[in-house]
């Protein structure tokens, strides 16, 4: 009987592996390899499809794989890449701080590539060929410009604020809380709680949300979270405890979920961060590149507020 | 009350008794921490990590572990919201999300069954599952967020007010009834304790481990869709690493890793002091550094007990059978 099922399993695997094989496209189409370290973040889905997409339309076959936020993953993907023969490269890091040994050896291999939505080191910045990315602190400025516009509308003398942010460590995350706090400094608004990380997780952002609704009840009077996933955790908790309309709302991001609450009125406005014209760009930037075309340093990707009137001019996912 | 009683109380509750004291000096310093409100966001914060811990302690009591209960938790999620969406009944869609996570225990019991796996082989095949079931939780939902487009009723409900906490001691309460006063509950403690010598008294092992399974994945799948019904919509990697809190409860409650004995209810008692401590934490205003090390602290403190607490029986039993003979 084992041994039966020790045959049924190796037959399934190298049926598996044979079928996979045989998906490998033929031709001569030009080989894209992309390591993209947030493969399954919700951010990441919409991007890679852009990346897919926009790489069928100019004639390349690409191939994504999971670089699961490790930089030394990444870096032996792209040596197991560069020795399959790909012809260019895609990196989307993890990390901020750990490109420039990945930025040093894509560029020792000679091949066309580029960075993306993820800024790298200051110290390697002027040796990627082309980076397609937001601002990230850009990004966090507007949430901080934000705020200043939302108190402006709703005056108040105490200018309470939950801020929840993404993943301690994170670039992105510390990035956009530079931008923010940039913008408040020398304002009056007062961020209540010291630095509660939700690691983009909705239930982990709605239990913050619960405890600070228990802490200082109606004295919030504007709640602000990272992305969408977190917002949605925070707003499901604010939901439950009967605050809605009477705390504001902000937060960054295109998902279906913003775009909900911003149509009901919500949502006082979304920073936009926009996945499909990030990939989109990344391929035809790394197709000028093999074509020998020159391209800017940093392409990058508009970022700016969302408010309800603007909502049919944005693509959401 | 004399030293040795007292001694005996510090280290069978140690871990409650540090918990007891944080509560006090919250409790003292925040007016808002004791309050019922407050307290009742406590138990419906633990509830799914409580609900999807019980399924793991009749793991670990069994002897094995099922890594694979944070994945189930996302995939569980993913297929009751997608269902809503997609206009399915309430109940129908829950009950593919529920069949998600027994699918899932049915074939990590029978595949650990087959190979007569102990603790460590459960612990690579459920590792597999868990990558696997990701994997395929990703999938139907294209990795994005869905929104759950839910009204009042049946799904909702689940996540709302009490229900949480009723789900989540109800589930304890006739776990802990099986675990402690039926021939289901001994024989899991005998399997886990031995199970050569359980297979010869009789038991049948297979099966009795791949209920451990089922019934964890199962629990695995409430739970996820407790989770997304308090959150009104689904995220595929939602329950990722959740099987690290969830055997943390397990272990903070006493529940020996080493299996063969345990109880549901210390299960209940690991949530929420977890659940406690994040709250008090969160409430002092005490930043999300500093709350992952006590975590830590906390979870390494409550082995360490286990382990005390091992040594010491086992040397006051050699010294009562010296003292005897």
């Amino acid at each position: 009987m084992k041994k039966a099922c020790a045959i049924v399993l190796m037959l399934v695997l190298l049926v598996s592996v044979v079928s996979a094989g045989g998906q490998k496209e033929a031709g001569g189409a030009k080989k894209i390899f992309m390591s993209s370290a947030y493969y399954t973040a919700p951010y990441g889905a919409p991007l890679q499809e852009a990346v897919r997409e926009k790489a069928k339309e100019l004639g390349y076959t690409v191939q994504i794989v999971d670089g699961e936020q490790n930089a030394d993953k990444q870096l032996s993907q792209f040596k197991a890449a560069v020795a399959d023969g790909y012809d260019a490269l895609i990196y989307w890091p993890g990390d901020q701080a750990s490109t420039p040994p990945i930025v040093e050896y894509l560029n020792s291999t000679g091949k066309p590539w580029v960075a993306l939505n993820t800024v790298v080191d200051a110290s390697v910045l002027d040796q990627v060929p082309c980076m397609i990315a937001s601002d990230e602190v850009e990004i966090g400025r507007w949430l901080g410009r934000l705020m200043i516009q939302y108190f402006e509308k709703n005056p108040s003398a105490t200018k309470n604020v939950v801020y929840i942010e993404g993943s301690p460590g994170s670039s992105y995350t510390e990035n956009l809380t530079i931008g923010v706090n940039e913008v408040i400094k020398g304002t009056d608004i007062n961020i209540m709680n010291d630095r509660q990380f939700a690691e983009y997780d909705p239930s982990r952002a709605m239990a913050i949300m619960e405890d600070m609704l228990t802490k200082y009840g109606d004295k919030i009077e504007l709640a602000v979270a990272q992305d969408g996933g977190m917002f949605q955790g925070a707003y499901s908790a604010i939901e439950a405890a009967g605050y809605v309309g009477k705390l504001g709302l902000l937060c960054q991001g295109q998902d279906l979920i913003v775009r909900d609450k911003l149509v009901a009125g919500e949502l006082f406005a979304s920073v936009a961060q926009d996945p499909f014209t990030e990939g989109s760009l990344a391929v035809e930037m790394l197709d000028k590149i093999i074509r020998g075309e020159k391209v800017e340093n940093w392409f990058a990707t508009p970022t700016g507020p969302i408010f309800k009137a603007d909502i049919d001019n944005y693509r959401w996912f | 009350m004399n030293r040795t009683r007292v001694i005996d109380i510090i280290r069978s509750n140690g871990i409650l008794l540090v918990i007891l004291l944080l509560i006090i000096v919250t409790g003292i310093t925040e007016r808002n921490f004791l309050t019922v409100g407050n307290l009742l966001n406590v138990l419906r914060q633990v509830a799914v990590v409580g609900i999807v811990a019980c399924g793991m302690t009749y793991c670990i009591i069994g002897g094995a572990f099922d890594l694979s209960v944070g994945s189930v938790v996302s995939l569980a999620g993913v297929i009751t919201i997608l269902n809503i969406n997609a206009g399915t009944n309430e109940y129908v869609a829950v009950a593919y999300g529920l069949l998600a996570g027994v699918a899932t225990g049915v074939i990590n019991g029978t595949l650990i069954s087959l190979i007569n796996g102990r603790s460590s082989e459960a612990f690579i095949v459920t590792y597999g599952m868990q990558v696997v079931v990701a994997s395929i939780a990703l999938f139907p939902s294209n990795g994005l967020f869905i929104a759950g487009r839910v009204s009042d009723g049946f799904f909702k409900s689940l996540g709302q007010g009490f229900m949480p906490i009723v789900i989540f001691l109800g589930i304890a309460t006739i776990m802990q009834f099986v675990l402690m006063k039926t021939k289901y509950g001994r024989h899991m403690c005998f399997i886990g304790s031995n199970m050569d010598v359980a297979k010869m008294s009789g038991i049948n092992v297979k099966l009795n481990r791949i209920s451990y399974f089922a019934l964890s994945g199962l629990l695995a799948g409430i739970g996820g869709i407790v989770l997304c019904s308090r959150v009104t919509s689904s995220n595929p990697t939602a329950g990722l690493n959740y099987e690290m809190d969830v055997i943390a409860a397990v272990v903070v409650g006493g529940t020996p890793m080493s299996g063969g004995k345990g109880s549901v209810y210390r299960t209940v008692v690991g949530a929420v002091i977890i659940g406690i401590m994040s709250n008090a934490l969160n409430i002092l205003g005490i930043t999300a550094y500093h709350q992952q090390i006590v975590k830590g602290l906390l979870i390494i403190a409550a082995v360490a007990m286990d382990i005390l607490n091992k040594q010491i029986s086992l040397r006051e039993m050699t010294h009562a059978k010296v003292y005897v003979g």
